[in-house]
């Protein structure tokens, strides 16, 4: 259905005379949808839809490689090493995870908490990503991530407040995406913090990440960068 | 200048922005600013041609499309087809969609709506009622949570109910024959046995009371 098609039926449903501002029918619309859905109970889609949908629209996986936006400045190959570090140090601290001794594990709050997640999440698409850091090992942070809808949840503890003019950047490098997508900036307090991991692209457009390969933590001016150059990630995860 | 850990705001579920600890979270003009700013980034990721950002309208969208078109098909495998339609017509047709003529998910649901009466006629069948025996192995969220709580978050539905509640029943039937049945203000009619005129200005009139409900303001009984 076209827009115009649209409008029309929606003049004829509403009444609406031909000149009435659009901006009216425009709210008649966005009401009738409220009505609607107001007490619609919540009923799940498969989670496999999605990919579904997305192959019909597109004619490509969910895990397409876009083009970069037009505009945006692309990822300088000398800046790619940083993170190719960055992996390899998250890849070699994924597998020492996987050799630690479950005593400690149960030691500290948070990894407690990343057990009782992970246990959880082993019924659902969520997956438990614990970071891992070069600087100071003492430094805590886990993320929740749902991959199938590309978003998650961030929780940082024993990491130090950056104060006015720093802030904490999350980086989420993902298959579909030529440059590491922006998972959003934080500080922490008391040398906690916990964000909800929305990806935006570095023209700062909304990005759905699937395909995730490695999260990672650098620090950064305030408000954060679109591109990060820096060579010392705070923390990171293979995914 | 640190971090606040709060829950975020219903309003905001799905659609936190980047600079998102700066926001206001009484602030109802905001959030719909937000939800403006998202849809537009959408229509232009959609415009580039972007997969992802169909991604994120998927993600954004689905849910509530897909409850709405179970509440119209009460079939899962029917409900599957008209969502993928209708991010088919989305990906399709996004470049032609103009925000001055309604919010996306208004569009969306106009697109899924259509497609749902399309099949009932078909089929010779009627819009089905509430939900009852005939819904099947129920995948509802066990709480009272709605899909206009996913679309417009929890206050401003929590109005648009309250605005609902208080509409007379006739001229509740009417609204709902309009965009569950795909009646005409006619058929409308004939059906309730009120004249048209009636018919015309009861549905107007209601829903302008929820469009002030949706946009925050008060509502008079009435």
């Amino acid at each position: 259905m076209g827009e115009a098609a649209l409008e029309a039926e929606v003049r004829a449903l509403f009444d609406c005379a031909d000149g009435d501002p659009h901006a009216e029918v425009a709210e008649m619309v966005d009401a009738f949808s409220a009505f609607a859905l107001a007490d619609v109970p919540v009923r799940e889609p498969r989670s496999g839809l999605r990919a579904e949908v997305m192959a019909a629209a597109t004619g490509v996986g969910v895990r397409g490689r876009p083009a970069p936006a037009a505009g945006v400045a692309s990822f300088a190959r000398s800046a790619r090493l940083p993170w190719t570090l960055a992996a390899g140090f998250a890849l070699a601290a994924g597998l020492a995870l996987l050799s630690w001794d479950a005593e400690r594990s149960r030691a500290g709050r948070l990894e407690g908490e990343v057990a009782r997640l992970a246990e959880r999440a082993e019924a659902s698409d969520l997956r438990v990503r614990e970071l891992a850091s070069q600087v100071d090992q003492s430094f805590k942070a886990f993320i929740v991530w749902d991959d199938s809808r590309g978003t998650g949840v961030l929780k940082v503890e024993n990491l130090p407040a950056l104060g006015e003019g720093g802030d904490y950047q999350l980086w989420v490098v993902s298959e579909g995406y030529e440059n590491p997508l922006d998972g959003g900036v934080f500080d922490t307090e008391g040398g906690k913090a916990e964000m909800r991991i929305v990806t935006r692209d570095t023209s700062s457009a909304p990005a759905s990440a699937g395909g995730v390969t490695l999260f990672a933590i650098s620090r950064e001016r305030e408000g954060g960068v679109p591109i990060s150059e820096t060579k010392d990630f705070v923390l990171t995860a293979a995914y | 200048m640190s971090l606040q850990i709060q829950t975020l705001p219903p309003a905001a579920e799905g659609l936190v922005p980047f600079r998102w600890r700066e926001r206001r979270r009484s602030d109802m003009a905001l959030v719909v600013a937000e939800e403006e700013q998202l849809d537009s980034e959408i229509l232009d990721g959609l415009v580039r041609r972007d997969p992802a950002v169909l991604g994120v309208a998927y993600d954004r969208y689905s849910r509530p499309l897909y409850s709405l078109a179970y509440k119209m098909l009460r079939n899962d495998r029917e409900c599957e087809e008209v969502v993928q339609d209708t991010f088919v017509s989305l990906w399709k047709k996004g470049n032609t969609v103009d925000l001055s003529r309604g919010k996306l998910f208004s569009w969306l649901a106009a697109v899924l709506r259509n497609r749902c009466i399309d099949r009932v006629r078909a089929q010779g069948r009627r819009i089905p009622g509430p939900p009852g025996v005939e819904a099947g192995p129920a995948r509802e969220v066990a709480t009272a949570e709605t899909a206009a709580d996913l679309v417009y978050g929890r206050e401003r539905a929590a109005r648009v109910r309250e605005a609902m509640g208080r509409l007379p029943e006739k001229q509740s039937e009417m609204i709902e024959l309009a965009f569950f049945g795909g009646l005409t203000h006619s058929e409308i009619a004939e059906r309730v046995g009120e004249s048209l005129g009636t018919v015309k200005s009861r549905i107007r009139y209601g829903l302008a009371k929820l469009k002030a409900a949706l946009a925050g303001e008060e509502v008079a009984d009435g």
